[in-house]
């Protein structure tokens, strides 16, 4: 019987296999342009990346000939390529990324309002705008660290700590996150990897901050601090925990330009006219959390 | 003056009645009786019942003219100021084979005051050739107003809407997922089946409420003579089939009941120890009604049915025990009777469910339960005048939506199912008044207004009207019009690549406050010959309210179902259709085109739905071959469905605001406007042949009818989606299959 239902089934599956055209290679119809910059507020530095993405190639290519300026008001400073420079991409990224960079005479600041162009050799160009989000208003923790400390049955360290903040900005979407952890130990930063296991609880999600204060939790279960011989003994572990308002085009860019493997174009551009890619711009309040090990 | 008018009012008398056929004595639906000499012309009802109202005393000769039967002559003599009583038996023409036939002057029955619905019996339903033996739902799709989504879907697409937004019937009874296999045959055995009426728009006032149009299925009563019994075995299920008249005569009885075989059969051999596996699925549909006559002319029918189907992966097939039982319900109870002289009186009860449920013994409780029941209470009396027909009528309508679904993320199939815990009740009553008023054999006009109050929330009232005016005998022109609402709606997203491989719906309700609502327009000519009939219809329709899915970024992640509520979108709907009946020497032809447009805007997103086809042509043939042989033909050609082409590609990156890096991304393909493309143009021949042998079976007069079928015979390879891909990291459009070439054959039998 289990042959007939397998005869059954690869008779099905011929069927509809010689009822099957092939696959059929296709050419993307228009040779993409893709610009992505991020101003970060208290950076005085713009960096562009443009790359194209020519029919039938199977990665990005960069552009090196481009020219292009980004300023605020009537105030404006050119790009200045930057081949070969890994251009803030992470170590190790293979990526030849089109790089080009401008100092700018004044850092940002939230609230700015920045305007970029880039324009290709063959005079294609790309505009974007875009407003800095304010920062959000941390109500707690209140100062700059925090020193909560309580001990489990299982002798670790548990932190539960209650965060209170304002988003100041409604046109732009938030996250709170965290940076990366680092040991003390005798006073000195210990040379050793170390790690709190954190998390924050009951913070809204969605693409629209909500209006109000806004409550969480921030729970630390556990810490660790390990290095090359085996677990480090620590006096404290700070871990940053930062609130990052990105504006609201570019924050749904960044979330959904890699969620699949496909995107609208409406998705695939943020803050940009004439090109891929993201121009947006992000603003960070950092609050250190200080774990003590039990006394 | 006033004194002549009155006097002629009284002289006048009317003659009702049911039309039969004879010798079984089963009623004939929508048949046409005719005054030759007065120019008179009435359609019986559903069930034959006519009334000639306003006929001068004295006598008349009566002309009956119905699908299948000889044109058969009556005298009848009508009192004055009376009413004279006269069932009308008709001659089947033909004893044991289905023939196809075009009554030009009977298939629309509803077109005397307007817009006509389309009428098809069951020997038109069994000629076509269909996927392993015939069906209603399909048989439908070859008329200009209905489509199908796909090869794989027997659900009908009603001018620019989905099923959902078309009320199915059986014998007054509303219809939830009448289909076996996930929709690929509707559950509806066509042996019981009368007819089919398709009323496409401008439903008159009397219509239950759904935004776009009906499907009202009538079964047969069963012959009042004597047994019969029919039966068949095809590739893929038997059936049987027996009706009579009732112990003490005055009313008959009809019982069909068809199954799946093989599961049975592997059961018998397994206990046999010939096996140990099992057959996974099984499907059974069994259909009754009893009719029983109540005083001189009324009439009481019960009418019962029931579709269930099991699916048991088993454990070779699947890392869990897999379980899956789903099925629907109908029955419903119509009490019929003519009060006074011109007063019918016309009271029903139908109630239909369908439930399923997906279980895991691994588990130990349910992956997603559904059940939904709808149950509608009826009353209408309606009063044949001499030149106006009125009807007033009250429906209570009870909707039970309970669903549990414990969600399931994306897996290889792509088939998603979302969280969905709802219990829902929804109640409505609806009150009508329609007046049909037919002055004169060139012109007719109704008027009708539909008032439908949403428990605990809105009232939408809804004026219909239709007109027709004759420009000659055998020409005339049609309109009508009306706005329309709808309580319940679909979870199925009709963008999703599953909604062409699975008919079921999911209902919910729609916002009391604000249901979905709708109008149409129509306006058309139908042109009459001897023997073709031609109708061309233009419709427009919108679609306000409706809740629909946000559109997925990548069409190929677009969920199942959405359970979203928060999207308000609307609908739009054109074309013009055109519908050519044929009756020749030899055989009948029927060719259907259809030119449509249908557009949907979500979210400032306005789209082409994916299950629109621009241009439709549909011919269906049969041809006798010999005196008892038919072969039969139907080719479909239309253009390919909407896809979403792809644009471009992009190099995205990721950006961490914590280090300030950029991360390299994956290359997404960036996707054109939705649904902007086409896909290949659809074309699809299927071909049959049966042929009758007249036997002595038990002792009667018997038929043997045997069949083969050949779906599309020229295997064309039609396309179902097309989807771009990357292999090798450079895109590629892939296919999505319809039907190979499939023959089928089986063999059917009465006596």
């Amino acid at each position: 019987m289990a042959f007939l239902i397998r005869a059954l089934a690869v008779a099905a599956a011929a069927a509809s296999a010689g009822c099957l055209r092939v696959p059929e290679p296709i050419l993307p119809v228009v040779e993409s342009v893709a610009v992505h910059a991020v101003l970060d507020t208290g950076g005085r530095e713009a960096v562009v990346l443009v790359t194209r993405f020519p029919p039938g190639a199977t990665q990005a290519v960069p552009v090196t000939d481009a020219e292009g300026e980004v300023g605020r008001g009537g105030v404006s400073v050119a790009l200045a390529a930057d081949a070969g420079a890994p251009c803030r991409f992470e170590a190790g990224a293979a990526v030849a990324s089109g790089c080009y960079r401008a100092s700018l005479a004044e850092p940002v600041a939230p609230g700015d309002e920045w305007w970029l162009r880039v324009t290709l050799a063959g005079g294609e160009t790309a505009r974007g705008e875009v407003r800095v989000p304010l920062a959000p208003e941390i109500r707690e923790p209140a100062g700059e660290e925090i020193r909560l400390q309580f001990s489990s049955r299982d002798g670790g360290t548990v932190v539960d700590a209650p965060l209170r903040w304002v988003w100041a900005d409604a046109a732009a979407r938030l996250g709170q996150r965290f940076g990366p952890a680092t040991g003390f130990g005798a006073g000195a930063v210990l040379n050793a990897h170390c790690h709190a296991a954190a998390r924050i609880e009951d913070a809204p999600a969605g693409t629209v901050p909500p209006l109000g204060e806004t409550h969480a939790r921030l729970l630390v279960h556990g810490a660790a601090c390990q290095a090359a011989g085996g677990p480090v003994a620590w006096d404290s572990i700070r871990v940053p925990l930062l609130w990052v308002a990105t504006d609201t085009a570019a924050a749904r860019y960044l979330s959904a330009a890699h969620a699949g493997t496909g995107i609208r174009p409406q998705r695939a551009s943020a803050g940009l006219r004439g090109a891929f890619g993201v121009f947006g711009a992000t603003t960070t309040v950092r609050r250190t959390i200080t774990i003590l090990p039990p006394p | 003056m006033l004194l002549a008018l009155a006097l002629l009012l009284v002289q006048e008398g009317a003659v009702q009645g049911t039309v039969r056929s004879d010798p079984s004595g089963e009623p004939l639906p929508h048949a046409a009786v005719v005054v030759p000499e007065l120019d008179r012309r009435v359609s019986a009802d559903s069930r034959g019942f006519y009334v000639l109202a306003g006929l001068p005393a004295g006598s008349h000769r009566l002309r009956v003219v119905a699908m299948g039967h000889d044109t058969a002559s009556f005298t009848a003599v009508v009192p004055q100021g009376g009413t004279v009583r006269m069932d009308l038996r008709v001659p089947v023409r033909g004893v044991a084979l289905d023939v196809v036939e075009v009554r030009t002057d009977v298939q629309h029955p509803a077109s005397r005051t307007g817009p006509g619905s389309v009428l098809m019996d069951r020997a038109e339903i069994k000629a076509q050739p269909a996927l392993a033996e015939a069906d209603a739902f399909r048989a439908v799709q070859a008329l200009p107003s209905v489509a199908a989504v796909s090869d794989f879907s027997s659900a009908p697409y009603l001018r620019g809407s989905p099923q959902d937004h078309v009320v199915l019937t059986l014998d007054g009874a509303p219809l939830i997922n009448p289909y076996h296999v996930a929709g690929l045959f509707s559950a509806i055995d066509p042996e019981a089946i009368a007819g089919v009426e398709v009323i496409a728009g401008a439903l008159p006032a009397d219509q239950p409420d759904r935004l776009s149009g009906a499907i009202h299925i009538t079964t047969r009563e069963g012959g009042r003579d004597r047994f019969r019994t029919t039966g068949g075995v095809g590739l893929v299920s038997s059936r049987v089939g027996v009706d009579g008249p009732l112990p003490g005569g005055g009313g008959s009885m009809l019982l069909s009941v068809r199954r799946t075989y093989l599961d049975a059969a592997v059961t018998g051999a397994r206990a046999l120890g010939l096996t140990r596996e099992s057959f996974p699925y099984a499907f059974t549909d069994a259909h009754l009604k009893l009719t029983h006559d109540v005083g001189e002319a009324g009439t009481l029918s019960v009418s019962g049915y029931v579709n269930d189907e099991r699916l048991r992966m088993p454990s070779a097939w699947a890392s869990e025990n897999v379980g899956w039982g789903w099925g629907s319900r109908a029955a419903s109870v119509r009490f019929r009777r003519p009060l006074a002289e011109r007063w019918l009186l016309d009271a029903r009860l139908g109630t239909t469910s369908f439930s399923a449920l997906l279980e895991s013994r691994d588990w130990g409780r349910p992956l997603a339960r559904s059940d939904m029941d709808n149950t509608v209470a009826g009353l209408e009396a309606a009063r044949y005048g001499g030149t106006h027909r009125t009807t007033a009528g009250v429906a209570a309508e009870l909707h039970r939506l309970d669903h549990d679904v414990t969600g399931t993320g994306a897996d290889e199939t792509g088939l998603v199912l979302p969280a969905l815990q709802r219990d829902e009740r929804v109640r409505s009553l609806a009150v009508f008044l329609n007046d049909e008023w037919t002055p004169g054999p060139r012109f007719g006009a109704r008027a009708g207004l539909r008032i439908l109050h949403v428990l605990d929330g809105a009232t939408v009232v809804m004026p219909r009207v239709g007109a027709r005016v004759g420009l000659r005998d055998d020409l005339a022109l049609t309109f009508g019009a009306g706005r329309y609402a709808q309580t319940v709606r679909s979870l199925r997203d009709e963008e999703s690549y599953v909604a062409s491989l699975f008919a079921y719906d999911l209902l919910v309700a729609a916002p009391a406050a604000a249901p979905a609502t709708s109008w149409d327009v129509v306006v058309g000519a139908e042109w009459t010959g001897a023997r073709t009939a031609l109708r061309v219809e233009a419709f427009g329709r919108g679609i306000d309210g409706m809740i629909m899915p946000p559109l997925a970024d990548d069409p190929r992640d677009t969920p199942a179902l959405v359970a979203s509520d928060s999207i308000v979108g609307s609908g739009s709907a054109r074309g013009v259709e055109v519908l050519l009946r044929h009756q020749g020497g030899r055989g009948s032809l029927m060719v259907a085109y259809t030119l449509a447009h249908a557009a949907r805007e979500v979210d400032g997103t306005r789209y082409t739905p994916r299950f629109n086809r621009r241009h439709t042509l549909d011919a269906t043939g049969t041809l006798r071959l010999g005196e008892r042989g038919q072969g039969n033909a139907r080719l479909a050609v239309s253009s390919g469905q909407p896809f979403t082409p792809l644009l471009s590609q992009h190099g995205g990156y990721r950006y961490d605001p914590n280090t300030g890096m950029w991360q390299p991304g994956q290359s997404p393909l960036v996707y054109g406007a939705h649904n902007s493309e086409r896909l290949p143009a659809y074309l699809r021949l299927d071909l049959g042949i049966r042929r009758t042998y007249h036997r002595r079976l038990f002792g009667g007069e018997g038929a043997v009818t045997p069949y083969f079928q050949v779906l599309n015979a020229i295997g064309t390879r039609n396309v179902l989606w097309a989807s771009p891909a990357q292999q090798s990291g450079r895109p590629v459009l892939e296919y999505g299959p319809q039907l190979p070439t499939l023959p089928t054959l089986g063999v059917e039998w009465r006596f």
